[in-house]
């Protein structure tokens, strides 16, 4: 598993982390069923508190990407990998509608228009 | 080089432990004597035949096994031939001191006493001949060319993590395991013990990031150890092989210490002042690349 964060931004390291883990599930760096390392091995590698790490495997979690349960790890769950596509997609979208200053109705009508 | 050592020594080596057999077959009573009790004196017996075969096939057996594997290496070349000819020098040896004692003699019970002189014999021949197949294989070997870094920058923010199960490990820690409950009683305690341990070692992580490489055992995750990326000067990718290292577990050779899960990929981690460390990962290839690309990233951008 190849992750890129980048050391010298600002953004909060457990979002680069999540983000990076997200962009890993998208490409198929991660597959359903794979076992992320343990948080406390991930945050050694790093040079970080297991906290941030735990952070950002609890996001994903909550995203529905990862089942976190005690004495297993991290297990990424079964049809996180096409999901997560395109979530990333969509948080990209969102993020440049956003910069655009357009609402969720105007996005949601044009896809639904490119879907049609 | 590697003909010399993995097809012309062995086959001499092979051909030593057939002389005796051939030479003295007339000789032998049948069954010969093939074990000796501690006071020098004959105390077990097989047929000849059963004795010089099973001696020859183990010697193929092997021979087969290490040629194999120095085929598929590209570093531990020395290892292998030096565990195949301490292993064609034993049999050979015994070949020789069992034929020797069993020579001229009517019946296995008035076989030569073989006490320590020839216990030396066969450790010696074992040994002298381990020392010349590693020397025939030329010493050490060469060390395989660093892994190229990713094709992208270089940059401080990679993280890589690769694992590696050991189906062999698992499998022998249920055995022992469910062995301890045949009877239960002190055994059960220390097999499950043992079996704690088999299973620490049935998994692997190595995890690299900016601040250092982590290597965990088990499924659980404990224990676990990190060496820091200052300590770290670079990394290859290369095949590790058990039987180079004396088997599965934590190993350690002149120079090496080898975390080995299971035969296949491994990274080494090669350290300034202390020994190398090669943790056996699937993927190790991108994982020594990786390791390479952080070492680059802090020796140009960090202060040390």
């Amino acid at each position: 598993m190849l992750l890129r964060i980048d050391p010298s931004s600002g953004v909060p390291l457990y979002l680069q982390l999540s983000a990076a883990l997200r962009r890993a599930l998208a490409e198929g760096e991660v597959d359903p069923g794979d076992r992320l390392p343990p948080a406390r091995e991930m945050a050694a590698s790093l040079g970080v508190n297991m906290h941030t790490v735990l952070r950002s495997y609890r996001e994903l979690r909550d995203e529905g990407l990862l089942d976190l349960r005690r004495g297993r790890g991290a297990v990424v769950c079964e049809g996180a990998g096409g999901d997560a596509a395109l979530r990333a997609m969509v948080s990209g979208l969102a993020a440049e509608a956003r910069r655009q200053g357009r609402t969720p109705d105007e996005i949601g009508a044009m896809i639904r228009e490119e879907m049609r | 080089m590697k003909r010399l050592a993995f097809l012309v020594g062995p086959g001499i080596l092979l051909v030593a432990v057939a002389v005796p057999a051939v030479a003295f077959w007339g000789d032998f009573p049948d069954p010969i004597a093939v074990h000796w009790g501690l006071s020098g004196a004959p105390d077990g017996a097989l047929a000849p035949a059963v004795l010089f075969a099973g001696l020859g096939a183990l010697m193929a057996a092997v021979w087969w096994g290490a040629a194999r594997a120095a085929a598929r290496a590209t570093v531990e070349a020395g290892s292998y031939a030096a565990g195949l000819w301490f292993v064609g020098g034993l049999l050979a040896a015994v070949s020789w001191v069992v034929a020797l004692a069993n020579r001229g003699v009517a019946d296995w019970h008035d076989a030569g006493r073989v006490g320590w002189p020839a216990i030396v014999a066969v450790v010696g021949g074992g040994l002298a001949a381990g020392v010349l197949g590693w020397l025939a294989a030329g010493g050490p070997g060469e060390a395989a060319p660093p892994a190229p870094a990713p094709a992208a920058k270089p940059d401080a923010g990679l993280v890589w993590s690769g694992s590696a199960r050991g189906w062999v490990v698992a499998v022998a820690a249920l055995v022992v395991v469910v062995a301890g409950f045949v009877q239960w009683g002190w055994p059960t305690v220390v097999l499950a013990a043992v079996g704690v341990v088999l299973l620490v070692f049935s998994e692997v992580r190595l995890t690299v990031g900016a601040d250092g490489a982590v290597v965990g055992l088990g499924p659980l995750g404990v224990p676990f150890w990190k060496i820091p990326l200052a300590d770290v000067t670079g990394a290859d990718a290369e095949h590790v092989s058990p039987m180079a290292y004396g088997g599965w577990g934590y190993r350690g050779r002149p120079g090496v210490r080898a975390v080995v899960i299971r035969g296949g990929d491994g990274v080494r981690l090669r350290r300034a002042r202390k020994p190398d460390l090669i943790v056996t990962v699937d993927d190790a290839e991108r994982g020594a690349a990786v390791v390479n690309a952080l070492v680059g990233a802090g020796a140009d951008g960090g202060p040390g």
